[in-house]
């Protein structure tokens, strides 16, 4: 929903004159400070005030946007556009219970996560300080039953600044899972919502001894014991990914430059 | 006698920008710029080569999102226009230099020349549409064009989501089949990023190869007995490629490679950005932003040189420094083949160079120069000869089966480049929109059951979500230039994509919003929503 136009809705429904009850319910589900000995006026007073932020920051996203397509000119085409489309708002939340792992490389995680009304009710009405955590199960080779992982791994979360996390995992090549939860009054883990099962990728040599070939013409299989590899690889040591920035001003040096980059980033592991 | 198979291959591939709504748009100069310097570089070179009756073979994706845009006529007269003005620019800079400085009038007069003949070769000899002139090499045995996935999209970050990947590749076979009249036999993956298991949807598309980068053999679930110097095939019988490391170090490696001779072009020093603003006002972008206009007379010089002290550049100084280049890369390819063949023991082995296609002659304005050099003289080899890829597949009678491991060609070889602090709030978007798009599609599975005015909205929906997953977006928030774009792309798709899935979702069309959206977003006409339904 784009701001502009809850504006809209909500100064229409403003008009429409809703009864006190309604006011008070609505403010509250704005997350606008309503207190019970208000009356209706002051409510309203409420309202018209987030009404003007809410004006506030219409305009400013315009501003924005009338400032986006700079790079270009207008064209004689440009009447054919909708009245202004307002800028690319996209939402904060989905409203869907999801946690989602995904690979980074073979020692590095990265889960977010988004809650359902639901989840967040439950999430509100849990006692003040209540520590959110997120485990990290190893689950390689495992149907996962809620406690049979090789390894379990706790971060704790900030749920009010965070939305996403990254986090480091011992082993390359192995099936991770994650639960986000609470930590209960008397100290046990309540999974809230779980994820899915994320590998690793493999930054090692197979220690497999065998060998698979295809006969092509013959369309036969042959499975042969494996005397190693003929030719020995030589293989590149991975940085840090926090060190792109650094690299990236220096090959930068002051140019607007896209080529050199992408050489660097793509074309080139460590080159 | 056994020789050594050289494989080159290029990948060509820019996100899909038009802007139709705006005479000029700055990004659009990707395109323009690519074109100039290397997709036409390259069909003269092909031209060359064969009127000498030399043999040479490339492999090259050509990605749909390129062939789209190659393919799109407003592109092609803004293209047109914009040579147009070059070419008057160039005129008035062949005037000027005269007074200035012989070796500066000289290129003046070389670019000149050059630009005439590009507009001619793109203008009257393919009509505006150079894929025919991609298609014909093709047709003629030089050329492997393959396919790419739909947008160019990072497909392990689709894992969980089977239709997306096959929609990714299902629109990339299509529209390679719309320009090329054939089934893609091969497909070069997006950032060469491969994980196990994606090698059953290619299958399932009847794609015959893929490429990965070294260490996706390295690290494979057994070890290919020939590392990465012959290709394997995945249980699902793929044919697989790995990129030899050889090669591209010796090629691009900041240190050691040819681009950085000094007697090759300066890409910093142009008129764009050097000539008084009154005079180059017109020949930039026409907000005043300075813009590479393509002519630059001033060579690298020295690596440690400052901009402002480079030489000026020699045109025929540096096509024998690339000729030179050439022939030293042809020698190492051969000690290489040669080791090889001793190590094997007779079996050829098969050595893969791929690049980004428009680092030839764009970045480093001399690579066609190299490439032509490198191909007329490998005719001669008596210890390699430059293959297709396809050739390897057809001619292969015994081989590995490997799963390769999870990899990618970006820095560090896994996914960090387009999954970091700058770029991963993009992803619960995508993924969200894959959701959705399903969701939708499941409610109007039969297209000729679809009111008309839904199958429009539907098919949209999967065009934003497409463009949205363009990995460059991603990428260019990692590298840190032109990231407002990028940033406001991914925003603007996902935007239009969640006003049309709340369109289809009440059945109210806004048709005049959705025609804007068809209208600015025109990308793949022939789309079919249902592609989402394949879960």
């Amino acid at each position: 929903m784009s701001s502009e136009r809850n504006y809209k809705k909500l100064k229409q429904w403003l008009e429409s004159g809703p009864t006190i009850q309604e006011l008070k319910s609505k403010a509250k589900d704005l997350g606008l400070k309503v207190k019970r000995m208000m009356k209706k006026r002051e409510v309203i007073k409420l309202f018209e005030k987030y009404l003007k932020s809410l004006e506030k920051l219409e305009e400013m996203e315009n501003k924005s946007l009338n400032s986006l397509p700079s790079s270009s000119s207008k064209s004689s085409q440009e009447e054919q556009k909708p009245p202004k489309e307002s800028i690319p708002e996209i939402p904060q939340t989905y409203e869907k219970d999801k946690l989602v792992l995904m690979p980074v490389n073979p020692t590095w995680l990265h889960v977010y996560w988004d809650f359902s009304q639901n989840t967040k009710e439950i999430i509100k009405n849990l006692p003040k300080g209540t520590r959110f955590v997120l485990r990290i199960y190893d689950v390689t080779f495992i149907q996962f039953n809620g406690n049979n992982a090789h390894r379990t791994f706790e971060i704790l979360i900030n749920l009010e600044h965070q939305k996403n996390y990254y986090f480091n995992v011992p082993m390359p090549n192995a099936d991770y899972l994650a639960e986000l939860g609470f930590v209960t009054k008397d100290g046990r883990f309540m999974p809230l919502l779980r994820s899915n099962v994320c590998r690793t990728p493999s930054n090692s040599p197979s220690q497999s001894t065998r060998e698979r070939w295809l006969d092509i013409r013959k369309k036969r299989k042959v499975v042969t014991p494996s005397d190693g590899p003929v030719i020995k690889e030589v293989e590149r040591i991975a940085g840090s990914v926090f060190k792109l920035e650094r690299e990236i001003s220096k090959s930068l040096s002051g140019h607007s430059l896209d080529w050199q980059l992408v050489s660097f980033f793509r074309s080139g592991r460590g080159i | 006698m056994p020789k050594g198979n050289i494989v080159f291959m290029l990948h060509a591939h820019l996100p899909f920008v038009h802007h139709p709504q705006y005479d000029f748009f700055l990004e659009e100069n990707w395109l323009f710029e690519a074109i100039t310097e290397t997709y036409i570089p390259l069909l003269r070179m092909f031209k060359k080569l064969e009127e000498e009756s030399k043999k040479f073979n490339l492999t090259m994706s050509i990605t749909p999102p390129l062939m789209e845009m190659l393919a799109n006529e407003d592109l092609q007269r803004k293209y047109i226009l914009r040579m147009e003005k070059l070419i008057e620019l160039a005129e008035k800079e062949v005037n000027r230099t005269q007074k200035e400085n012989p070796k500066k009038h000289k290129m003046a007069k070389f670019y000149l020349e050059d630009f005439k003949e590009i507009l001619y070769i793109f203008k009257d000899l393919y009509s505006g549409n150079i894929l025919n002139g991609f298609k014909e090499y093709m047709e003629k045995g030089y050329l492997d064009v393959i396919t790419c996935n739909a947008t160019h999209g990072f497909l392990p970050f689709m894992e969980q989501y089977p239709q997306a990947i096959r929609a990714q590749i299902e629109q990339g076979v299509k529209t390679y089949e719309k320009y090329m009249g054939v089934r893609p036999r091969g497909i070069w993956l997006a950032e060469c990023a491969y994980f196990p298991g994606l090698d059953k949807y290619l299958a399932e598309y009847g794609i015959e190869f893929f490429f990965v980068d070294s260490h996706g053999f390295w690290y494979a679930d057994e070890r290919p007995r020939y590392g990465v110097y012959r290709p394997v095939i995945t249980p699902n019988n793929v044919f697989v490629f790995a990129r030899d490391p050889e090669s591209s170090e010796q090629v691009w490696s900041a240190d050691i490679g040819y681009p950085g001779d000094g007697r090759y072009r300066e890409f910093y020093r142009d008129i764009g950005f050097d000539r008084e603003f009154d005079y180059i006002k017109p020949y930039i972008d026409p907000s005043g932003v300075r813009t590479n206009t393509g002519i630059k007379y001033h060579k690298i010089t020295g690596k440690d040189v400052p901009l402002n002290e480079k030489d000026f550049y020699d045109i025929d100084e540096a096509k024998e420094a690339a000729k030179q280049h050439a022939l030293d890369f042809l020698r190492k390819k051969e000690q290489q083949s040669e080791n090889l063949l001793n190590l094997f023991e007779g079996l050829e082995p098969v050595i893969v160079a791929p690049f980004d296609a428009e680092l030839f002659g764009h970045w480093w304005y001399e690579g066609p120069i190299f490439l032509e050099e490198f191909m007329r003289h490998a005719n001669e080899s008596k210890v390699i000869r430059v293959v297709k890829a396809s050739d390897i597949v057809d001619k292969i009678e015994k081989v590995q089966i490997v799963t390769p491991a999870a990899s990618t060609w970006g820095a560090n070889g896994y996914n960090e480049v387009w999954l970091n602090g700058t770029n991963d709030w993009i992803y619960p978007h995508l993924h969200e929109m894959v959701e959705k798009m399903t969701e939708a599609a499941k409610k109007y599975p039969n297209p000729e059951e679809t009111p008309e005015e839904i199958k429009r909205a539907l098919n949209q929906m999967a065009r934003e979500l497409l463009l949205a997953q363009s990995s460059d977006w991603a990428f260019i928030m990692t590298t840190n230039t032109s990231v407002e774009y990028a940033v406001n792309r991914t925003k603007t798709h996902v935007k239009r994509f969640l006003e049309l899935y709340d369109m289809v979702n009440s059945g109210r069309i806004d048709m005049r919003r959705l025609s804007h959206y068809e209208w600015v977003d025109d990308i793949f006409t022939d789309i079919d929503y249902t592609m989402y339904l394949k879960v």
